[in-house]
């Protein structure tokens, strides 16, 4: 069976998401949980687990409406307001004890609080995270947060962090070998895991060549057993959508072992977000 | 977790305060002295320890070392007040000194402050490093922790101390406290021993998830892993231990001795195999009681023992 451990959908016609506008073309409609279903079953990709593409609970309750609806959604990477300790323990009272919510992401690539991750309040909601086994997706944390994660790492040993896209590698710009540099003391920590998702980049190449400098880095720096596989579908759409990009990444999987196999596309997934073994319908 | 280097060992000075028994100024100095002479440059004390003496003499003590290299915590929650009518010795408290002042309970935001302002005059410091809310569950948890807690998290905010938690014996508070995410440290006393291993299972787990680092406290829970053969009589939480246990105690001591451990070395690395813990505080009432713990610390312990001891059922894990 094979996790894709990060998709997306959304409904412009719920209130909207911030970042999304017609500049985006292509990515500026409703991605709905059924257009994504056709996507995973023509990639030959059996579950996915949807993460959040806002800072609202909405969206979130959107994506756990789907799980309801949909048996190819192992799980959801939901939001709370982190930065508010009791809305956030209210929320994970509340949406958060649904049985497919496995993790928690904000945007913090968004946010304009450099700090965001050290802020008190915040810290106070990732210990009620920790508490209750959800791990922390990170996005986009290259240039901004990448370098504070190891302190964070190590303040809250019970946390799991889920290092989104690498960290976001900056590849054909020479500040690729200081986020290699910062993955790799990152990685040093036991408690954090990565995913292999997201690596698109415009104006660079994404070919197996492209992407092997810094997936053999990932390999290096995680291993197989901290790494998972994201389609990170739809934002690949203006590359072409979901099949292209996993037929890249999986000529990459294909030449290792197939327990190192078995762990990137989906094991190491299963293990970090809790995600149940099977869904009975 | 804050940078402070505290461990791996620290001096408990509830002996200075007379703890059970009297100490002379001059005894308590050359504990000190042997403490510090070990190495020791973590120092825990509370205004509870004999009335303000522990205090003062850790306080006389560590003026005459650099500010620099040492760490030193102390305790809010109970307040000293001058008691004329006090006679008598406060023996209720198990400490030797005269009953001449009282501890009045306040775990009010004001409380906190006054504590510890008392606790620096005593001391004879500007500041303190770790400032810990005292036994909250024996006046009141509820209050120890939305009032006390959080007006000691905001003297850290302040820069006033650099680190903050809660000193206690009863685990349900300290989970409580840790479920705050307000603490740095939690001092847990005599719930994390060869003997007793109730936090580690219902408050080591929340310390990992709140970034809580732990000193761990009465790591002989008041004598009975004190000695290589735990005697009749041995005090277990400041009681004399009921036969069960002194029965428990007597069969981790054969088994450290089968592994030609000490069973005080053993006491006391137990919990420094926790990776949160961040520090083992004992006390020590002679300067050789001092030297002997600090050698323990060093006494190589087969990881065998802890095997063993966890396939005897002895320890949980």
């Amino acid at each position: 069976m094979i996790v894709d451990s990060h998709l997306h959908v959304w409904d412009l016609g719920s209130g909207g998401y911030r970042w999304l506008g017609p500049q985006h073309g292509p990515l500026h409609r409703t991605f709905t949980a059924d257009e994504a279903a056709r996507e995973l079953t023509t990639a030959g990709v059996d579950r996915a687990v949807l993460v959040q593409a806002d800072d609202t609970e909405a969206d979130t309750r959107a994506m756990l409406a789907a799980a309801d609806a949909h048996t190819f959604v192992a799980g959801v990477v939901g939001w709370v307001r982190l930065d508010d300790p009791a809305t956030a323990e209210r929320q994970l009272d509340d949406y958060g004890t649904h049985p497919r919510f496995c993790g928690v992401r904000h945007l913090v690539h968004d946010d304009p609080r450099d700090d965001f991750l050290k802020l008190p309040g915040v810290r106070r909601s990732l210990g009620l995270l920790a508490e209750r086994g959800l791990p922390l997706d990170v996005p986009d944390a290259w240039p901004r947060h990448l370098h504070r994660l190891p302190a964070l790492a190590d303040a809250v040993p019970g946390l799991t962090l889920v290092l989104d896209h690498l960290g976001k590698p900056p590849r054909g710009t020479d500040e690729l070998d200081a986020w290699a540099a910062a993955v790799r003391d990152l990685a040093a920590r036991p408690n954090v895991v990565a995913k292999v998702s997201g690596l698109q980049r415009s104006g660079q190449p994404f070919s197996v060549e492209a992407l092997r400098p810094v997936w053999e880095l990932a390999l290096e720096a995680f291993g197989p057993d901290r790494l998972m596989y994201g389609g990170d579908w739809p934002m690949t759409v203006h590359d072409g959508g979901y099949a292209p990009h996993w037929r890249v990444v999986r000529r990459l999987v294909d030449e290792l072992g197939t327990d190192e196999q078995a762990a990137i596309l989906g094991g190491t997934a299963t293990r970090s977000y809790g995600l149940p073994k099977r869904i009975d319908v | 977790m804050p940078d402070l280097r505290l461990g791996p060992l620290g001096y408990g000075a509830a002996n200075l305060g007379n703890l059970h028994r009297a100490l002379s100024d001059e005894d308590a100095w050359a504990v000190m002295d042997a403490a510090w002479e070990s190495g020791l440059r973590y120092f825990d004390t509370a205004p509870h320890y004999g009335l303000g003496l522990s205090e003062r003499r850790l306080g006389a003590f560590l003026a005459t070392k650099r500010r620099s290299e040492f760490v030193v915590s102390t305790k809010v929650g109970r307040l000293l007040r001058p008691d004329p009518g006090g006679t008598g010795l406060d023996l209720a408290n198990d400490f030797v000194v005269p009953a001449d002042t009282t501890r009045v309970w306040d775990l009010t935001a004001d409380g906190v402050r006054r504590s510890l302002d008392d606790s620096l005059t005593r001391l004879g410091l500007d500041r303190v490093d770790v400032v810990y809310v005292h036994d909250p569950e024996r006046h009141d948890l509820e209050q120890g922790l939305a009032e006390a807690l959080p007006a000691a998290a905001a003297l850290r905010d302040e820069g006033v101390v650099s680190a903050v938690g809660v000193g206690s014996m009863d685990t349900a508070a300290l989970a409580a406290a840790a479920r705050t995410g307000l603490p740095d440290l939690l001092m847990v006393a005599g719930r994390l021993t060869l003997l007793d291993q109730s936090a580690a299972t219902e408050v080591l787990p929340l310390c990992r998830s709140h970034g809580v680092g732990v000193v761990a406290a009465a790591v002989f829970n008041s004598g009975l892993l004190a000695t290589d053969e735990p005697a009749d009589g041995a005090l277990f939480d400041y009681e004399p231990a009921p036969p069960a246990l002194l029965d428990r105690a007597r069969r981790i001591a054969a088994l450290c001795r089968d592994h030609g451990v000490p069973l005080p070395a053993a006491a006391l690395q137990y919990p420094l195999r926790e990776t949160t813990v961040a520090a083992v505080v004992v006390g020590g009432a002679t300067p050789d009681q001092v030297r002997d713990n600090g050698r323990r610390l060093g006494d190589p312990v087969p990881a065998a023992l802890w095997d063993d001891l966890r396939d005897e059922g002895l320890v949980a894990a």
